[in-house]
């Protein structure tokens, strides 16, 4: 039903731009104008040892000191009778897929509508249709009931390439000169700088598709239904900006999309715990319990907008009241213990092994922050970029091993380590008023909140090397992210990916980025390198050159390479899918 | 001092205030400037039109860069009577009112030293070509340039197009372009001579400009303002994939306007403050310019004004007429400037740039720029229109014209349009 209204209203934008050609030829004083693109993105995978599989030999762990050790086997042990010990775990070290593989193909429609039907109100419509092939790298797909879908690769991209969106369409009311009104699903951009979200954290991300560093985020972000309403304060040369999002939007579409349901561009294959308790191969379903259209859920948030020293330096002040951006946190799991029964032939036999519901939540977030911006004067000439946020209390998932620690401490405090369930229904618990659910238990992970500050300098400046361009400056971008996480103790075991024991929070985490573009041929090519390097071993290299062929072609061929020491943290995650990109887009 | 030198003093002074205050719309070009010389080119009359065949004949009235327009490039000539102008009533008001008051401290050299001091409205220095240290003449003639008459503020709808020689048309874009283009040294439009709130941050020129075509560049917005020091611009761009306003830095001096042939800088002709440079006055000749272009406005007429058909593409078809200018030559004093030298063609009524020669660092012809200009609604009250402009880099064989589609002259646009917060609400 939404896919047909979604479809009615691209059909009626279709319609309306033959009847807006002239809106084409851009004239800003049209009552309606529509514009948009058709896009085709395709990307290979282009690493060649892709294939030669190593095996991470878990049987090895050993706890030195509190601390999981692993070793690496390289070949597959063998039992004293010469087979295969297939007790051994084999998971990919190499993530993407094979050589010259498809890592993407995505074609894309958009559309923009502008209507102006009086001259203080605006309607605003973005209208994105997307076709993708699926790709034999989403075979790796983990979707929520694991073994549920014969077919990942088309699983995927019928749940999250493929989509009739109407991804935005706002009212903009402007009653008097300095109060402005915005009502309707849209984006909301806080913060200074781009490519980290410390106080862009109103709309959730969704980067299934490609490797999100490399996208726009006015295509990864996630619109929402929202009131946004800003109040201009002329004298003092400030604003203010209100946002109340009351949660209308689809459940999944409020949270950031997991990485775990995409194999091409997702998390790889979660590998097994420490403690091999709640290990893939026993999870029957990862159940999610999104944020819902209710007030409790409703998200609000405030930015004030101002200017110092005449303005010179211009800051703002962020309060928001959300949801984690993080992928989502388990809260518990209902395991089932296989139920022994006799066959018809009598015969003793074990019940297949139910496997484990695992319970996941996108826990409430405040943050609060900052921002500012200022120039350097020549002759640095450059203009200088500071954001901070603070996320108290964030929740952390915690190392599988946690688990133990956890049932000690809930048994010391009193409480039962396991949960005891109702039998008629083992979502709740035992109340001691109906029967026990003798084959079903509930037990909590645990749950780590920590202060979180993060924070962000970015320095840009356009830098004339008339070696490299005699007529065009070279765009430098300098970026430092620091976040912390305050009150660290090792002892907590922090993890970033809930199921990757592997991915152990850092107490400081530090990425540099290092940007630069230019143009040549008076700006038909666009040549750009982007270095991202996450302390202490892991990076990001993009290349990519554009082409501007008239008023209406574009063409960007970019390398992307990916690296990382561990393959089950950080970029490491990425390792391998080394890629060639394409997109050529023809706008109208 | 004897009172009989005292008196003569005074007298001498009263006269010469009295001379010099008598400037009119009639008597403008004599008093604040000189007029061509429609005799010294023998077989010249208006309508003649001049082109690859004959421009020889004519070569006294056409620069160097101008001829290698019309002799390699085929730029056609078509020629048209002289014809004065005058700014409005106001402007030349308080050309009369402030006369004398501008000074010049000429032992501020360096560029980011504000030299002038003085100066209120109206063209500062009339006549620059009676100051006998050619230096300074040519620096007298750049303050006109740049407090010469163009409205209190303005509006201009635009084209860009990209041209090869080679391949013709590359590509174009549209643009708007709002302007309060005197904030404090104001002669037409209320409050003069200045807007108290832009004077309190020592603003003299704000603008903002937002692209409409192509999709890409669409909702594309800077604004910024200049400052009365001679110190680099401030502003914001709205960058629409980002949602975001970002501060823009201006710092770096001799990089291209949005990839076109023309400097920032190079923007109506030279878009910087007179202490950037140092100037020369080295001739006052008449040429051939485009004052009264007869360009018709409007985007439907884009082909009428431009041969983008044939080659080299880029031809403007206007008028031309016989223009009285200043011949000024121009270093920077800012380092690492791309241009070694630059030849500015000052219109010595108008003080517009109608033509601008860059030389390279090796010396040699790098790029010619013209502007071309069109009747005023109302002489007393607005200024010249702009018919076009356009650069041509003669090495690389490309140039970039700037069709005008509409042009909007003291308009009387509120001070919050130039403001932060709309530039935001501008934006997605």
């Amino acid at each position: 039903m939404t896919n047909r209204i979604v479809a009615s209203a691209a059909i009626a934008l279709a319609v309306l731009s033959l009847g807006a050609s002239s809106a084409r030829a851009g004239e800003d004083e049209d009552k309606f104008v529509l514009t948009g693109y058709v896009q085709t993105q395709f990307g290979i995978f282009l690493d060649p040892e892709k294939g030669d599989s190593e095996w991470w030999n878990f049987r090895e762990l050993t706890i030195v000191d509190g601390k999981p050790q692993y070793k690496w086997a390289k070949t597959q042990p063998m039992l004293s009778n010469g087979m295969p010990n297939d007790s051994y775990r084999e998971f990919p070290t190499k993530h993407g897929d094979k050589f010259l593989t498809p890592s993407m193909l995505r074609s894309v429609l958009v559309l923009e509508a502008d209507w102006n039907p009086w001259d203080d109100v605006n309607v605003h419509a973005i209208f994105r249709g997307v076709r993708a092939l699926p790709v034999s790298a989403d075979d790796d797909a983990q979707p929520p009931v694991p073994g549920s879908i014969s077919d990942n690769a088309g699983w995927v991209r019928d749940t999250f390439y493929n989509e009739n969106d109407l991804r935005e369409i706002y009212v903009t009311a402007m009653p008097t000169d300095w109060w402005t009104l915005k009502i309707g699903r849209q984006q909301v951009c806080w913060g200074e700088i781009g490519q980290y979200r410390l106080l862009d954290v109103v709309n959730p991300q969704n980067t299934t598709w490609h490797f999100g560093a490399l996208e726009s985020f006015e295509d990864t972000r996630i619109p929402l239904y929202m009131l946004n309403t800003t109040f201009d304060i002329a004298p003092i040369d400030s604003s203010l900006d209100l946002v109340w999002i009351p949660m209308l939007d689809e459940p999944s579409n409020l949270v950031t999309t997991p990485l775990t349901f995409v194999g091409a561009w997702g998390l790889p294959l979660a590998p097994v715990q420490d403690d091999k308790g709640i290990a893939k191969e026993k999870i029957a379903r990862k159940l999610f319990e999104y944020p819902d259209a209710s007030l409790k859920d409703s998200r609000a948030g405030a930015r004030w907008k101002g200017t110092l020293f005449d303005g010179a330096i211009n800051y703002t002040l962020v309060y928001f009241y959300g949801h984690q951006l993080t992928p989502p946190i388990p809260k518990y799991y209902i395991s089932r213990a296989p139920i022994p029964y006799s066959d018809l032939h009598g015969n003793f036999q074990p019940f297949p092994d139910e496997g484990t519901d695992v319970y996941l939540e996108f826990p409430r977030q405040h943050t609060v922050g900052f921002s500012t911006e200022f120039n350097l004067d020549n002759p640095i000439g450059a203009a200088v970029r500071v954001e901070a946020a603070l996320e108290p209390y964030r929740v952390f998932p915690t190392n599988s091993l946690e688990t133990s620690e956890l049932q000690n401490e809930r048994s010391a405090a009193g409480l039962e380590a396991v949960e005891k369930l109702d039998a008629k229904d083992h979502t709740k618990p035992y109340t001691g008023t109906e029967g026990v659910d003798t084959w079903a238990s509930k037990t909590y992970f645990r749950r780590t909140e920590k202060h979180v500050l993060n924070y962000a300098v970015q320095i840009m400046r356009p830098t004339m090397i008339r070696f490299l361009n005699p007529t065009q400056n070279v765009m430098v971008v300098l970026q430092l992210m620091h976040s912390m996480v305050l009150g660290y103790k090792d002892d907590d075991h922090l993890i970033d990916i809930p199921g990757y024991d592997s991915s152990k929070t850092r107490e400081h985490d530090i990425k540099l980025i290092t940007s630069m573009f230019t143009y040549y041929l008076n700006g038909m090519l666009i040549p750009r390198l982007t270095v991202i390097y996450a302390l202490p071993q892991d990076a990001i290299i993009s290349a990519s050159l554009g082409v501007v062929l008239g008023n209406h072609w574009r063409m960007n061929l970019q390398g992307n390479m990916f690296i990382g020491e561990n393959p089950y943290r950080g970029v490491g995650l990425f390792r391998d899918r080394d890629e060639v990109n394409l997109s050529i887009l023809y706008q109208f | 001092m004897s009172r009989a030198l005292l008196t003569a003093i005074l007298v001498v002074a009263f006269g010469s205030s009295v001379a010099l205050a008598q400037i009119t719309a009639d008597n403008w070009t004599e008093k604040v400037g000189f007029k061509p010389n429609l005799s010294e080119v023998a077989g010249y009359a208006p309508g003649k039109t001049i082109n690859d065949a004959n421009f020889k004949e004519f070569e006294k009235w056409i620069p160097k860069g101008l001829q290698v327009l019309v002799g390699k490039y085929k730029l056609t000539m078509k020629t048209a009577a002289y014809k004065a102008v005058h700014p409005s009533k106001g402007y030349i008001e308080a050309t009369n009112q402030y006369l004398g008051q501008p000074t010049i401290d000429w032992a501020k050299t360096a560029p980011r030293d504000l030299a002038l001091s003085g100066y209120t409205a109206g063209l500062p220095f009339p006549k620059p070509q009676d100051e006998k240290d050619a230096n300074k003449a040519g620096r007298k003639v750049a303050y006109n340039y740049v407090y010469n008459y163009l409205g209190d503020d303005g509006g201009f709808h635009y084209g860009v197009y990209w041209i090869s020689a080679k391949t013709g048309v590359e590509r174009s874009e549209e643009w708007r372009w709002r302007y309060i283009t005197r904030t404090q040294n104001r002669t037409d439009l209320d409050p003069k001579p200045a807007i108290p709130e832009l004077k309190d941050k020592d603003i003299i020129y704000t603008a903002m400009t937002w692209a409409i075509f192509p999709q890409d560049k669409r909702g594309f917005a800077a604004l910024y303002s200049r400052f009365s020091e001679p110190k680099d611009q401030q502003g914001w761009m709205y960058i629409p994939t980002m949602r975001r306003v970002l501060r823009a830095s201006f710092g770096t001096r001799g990089d291209a306007w949005n990839s076109t042939d023309m400097l920032y800088e190079d923007v109506r002709g030279f878009m910087g403050y007179a202490e950037w440079m140092n100037w020369k006055l080295v001739g006052q000749q008449t040429m051939l310019a485009s004052m009264h272009s007869g360009m018709e406005a409007g985007k439907d007429a884009r082909d009428k004004n431009f041969d983008f058909t044939n080659w080299p593409h880029w031809n403007p078809k206007m008028t031309w007429e016989p223009r009285a200018v200043y011949v000024v030559e121009s270093t920077s004093r800012l380092a690492d400037y791309p241009y070694s030298k630059m030849v500015f063609y000052i219109d010595a009524e108008s003080y517009y740039i109608v033509a601008k020669e860059m030389y390279d660092k090796k010396g040699e012809l790098w790029k010619v720029m013209i502007n071309a200009y069109n009747d005023s609604e109302d002489m007393n009250s607005k200024p010249m229109r702009i018919g076009t402009s356009m650069v041509v880099d003669l090495q690389a064989e490309h140039a970039t014209v700037f069709p005008s589609y509409e042009v909007e002259a003291n308009v009387g646009y509120p001070v919050d349009f130039f403001t932060e917060p709309n530039l935001r609400k501008m934006g997605k």
